[in-house]
């Protein structure tokens, strides 16, 4: 049997190409925000912020496209697959691009009140975040499932660092290490709200290989169990120390 | 029973078709779910048709024809010689294409086919040329036409009428070919919402060329190439995630 480039996968093809465009824009958000907090830079701190429109901008293009993809072509099988993908990925992208924003915007103020011990856990962090993040974006542009399906399963032993990571920060704005706390109240506050950034950014950055896989196999992983925490990064409130709160 | 734990209304064995002595099907093994409705899918050519007529044995008719296996209606092989090939096209009834309607009245279309199985009481077959032509949908549309010619109507009610005058003998299967492929979508979409109903008390097989029609009409679907059954399944499994290439390039247009 034959086979021919229609108008539909030409139309696919820009779509793909448009959320690369837009897991391009991101990773520079993010590029963007890690200098910052380890630099202390203000331009790049404005990068980001002003980068968040084009992102926007590109999420509602990448929604018209896909509708108007499946109003006009009804697309079935693999092209429907990816069509849907695209439309939840855009959301993971949009919201990944926010969290970018919320570093960035606490990035000049942790980089002057925070010392470099609680710094250091939070750059440890961020860096973890970018990786998985662009991972992901491979995982993505090679429509690799068995990669996608790898990194939701490496991904109990990523939130395990994490959730160190994050104890250790927390023992280190409470002080447990027997000296007395050195930062000020809201910088604690903004480093902590700068970690659940960062764990958002890698639960968004997993949900990006779950939609590959859908997108390669037609089956939704995203509730299947695997390992401990089913691959997702656990919610911050963990890293207390307590386990779940109680209501 | 088949796989989906729906019992098996009519189902081909092993069935190869010949013209003469091109071989136009191979090997075919397939079920059709009792009171559901099954879509044949496939480029032109690949058979759809042949096999739909093997169904009720339609090919019959055409000379030097002939089909090998076994095609099991109720769990009988209507192949059989003794099958009575008659009662076998009022069991297993057809849908064309072009509307065919007789050149006679409305209601005469209908009421042909009753009074050819032996009914006789006039308030009888009136009663159920309206319960048929109900059941097609287009009763009310034309209940004041019943005694003008059945060629007078558009094409989208001569097709209602055709699947009506295919009802009226109560069918268990009905075979449908590209039965909307001549009418335009306001139509289209009235056959496609009554076989929706009709499949309550039968079990409906059509062919279609229009991949969004068998994915909104039907609950299984089998796709043919080359006169050979390449996959067939839940019509939602086929669209969402087919398993073999060959389905996938055709239902997406890769195709040829
Ligand atoms: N009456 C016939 N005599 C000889 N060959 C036929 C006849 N009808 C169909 N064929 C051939 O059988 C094959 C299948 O045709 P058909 O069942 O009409 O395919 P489809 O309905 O899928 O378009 C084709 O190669 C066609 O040329
Ligand atoms: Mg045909």
């Amino acid at each position: 049997m034959n086979t021919k480039e229609t108008r539909l996968q030409q139309e696919l093809e820009r779509l793909r190409a448009k959320l690369l465009i837009m897991c391009a824009s991101v990773d520079v958000a993010l590029d963007n925000a890690s200098a910052a907090l380890y630099g202390g830079n203000p331009e790049r701190v404005e990068t980001v912020l002003r980068g968040d429109a084009a992102i926007n901008t590109l999420e509602m293009e990448i929604d018209d496209m896909a509708l108007s993809i499946l109003a006009r072509n009804q697309p079935v099988a693999h092209d429907l697959r990816f069509v849907v993908a695209a439309l939840r990925m855009v959301l993971d992208l949009e919201r990944i691009g926010d969290e970018a924003v919320s570093v960035a915007e606490r990035a000049l103020m942790l980089h002057a009140r925070l010392p470099a011990a609680g710094m250091r856990i939070v750059n440890e962090l961020m860096d973890a975040a970018r990786a998985l993040y662009a991972r992901s974006v491979e995982v993505f542009r090679a429509g690799d499932a068995e990669k996608a399906m790898d990194l939701r399963r490496n991904e109990d032993e990523g939130s395990k660092k994490e959730m160190l990571a994050l104890q250790r920060m927390v023992d280190y704005l409470r002080g447990r290490d027997g000296r007395e706390p050195d930062w000020t109240p809201d910088a604690g506050l903004h480093a902590l709200l700068a970690c659940r950034a960062l764990n958002r950014i890698r639960r968004r950055s997993v949900n990006i290989a779950e939609q590959t896989f859908f997108i390669a196999r037609g089956e939704n992983i995203k509730h299947i169990r695997s390992g401990t925490d089913g691959g997702k990064a656990p919610p911050l409130c963990y890293a207390l120390g307590e386990g779940i709160p109680k209501a | 029973m088949s796989h989906s734990g729906i019992p098996v209304k009519l189902s081909a064995r092993g069935l190869n078709f010949f013209y003469g002595r091109h071989q136009a099907l191979f090997d075919v093994n397939l079920d059709f779910p009792e009171y559901r409705i099954t879509a044949l899918i496939g480029p032109s050519g690949c058979g759809k048709s042949t096999f739909l007529r093997c169904l009720n044995r339609m090919n019959d008719l055409i000379p030097g024809a002939r089909a090998q296996g076994e095609i099991l209606l109720n769990g009988e092989n209507i192949n059989d010689r003794r099958t009575d090939v008659v009662s076998l096209r009022r069991r297993v009834g057809m849908v064309f294409q072009k509307p065919n309607p007789f050149p006679k009245s409305v209601f005469e279309n209908v009421a042909y086919g009753l009074r050819v199985n032996g009914m006789t009481k006039k308030a009888e077959i009136s009663d159920k040329v309206e319960e048929s032509l109900r059941r097609a949908a287009i009763f009310e549309e034309i209940k004041d036409r019943l005694h003008k010619s059945a060629l007078s109507l558009s094409g989208g009610q001569q097709q209602r009428l055709c699947i009506a005058r295919a009802l009226a003998v109560d069918p268990q299967v009905l075979l449908m070919d590209e039965p909307a492929s001549a009418l335009d979508p306001i139509a289209t979409q009235k056959i496609e919402e009554s076989m929706h109903e009709l499949k309550a008390r039968l079990t409906i097989i059509i062919v279609t060329h229009n991949m969004q029609q068998a994915a909104r009409v039907s609950d299984g679907t089998a796709f043919f190439y080359m006169g050979k059954l390449v996959e067939s399944g839940e019509t939602e499994g086929i669209f969402t995630r087919p398993r073999l290439k060959q389905t996938e390039d055709y239902i997406t247009g890769r195709f040829g």
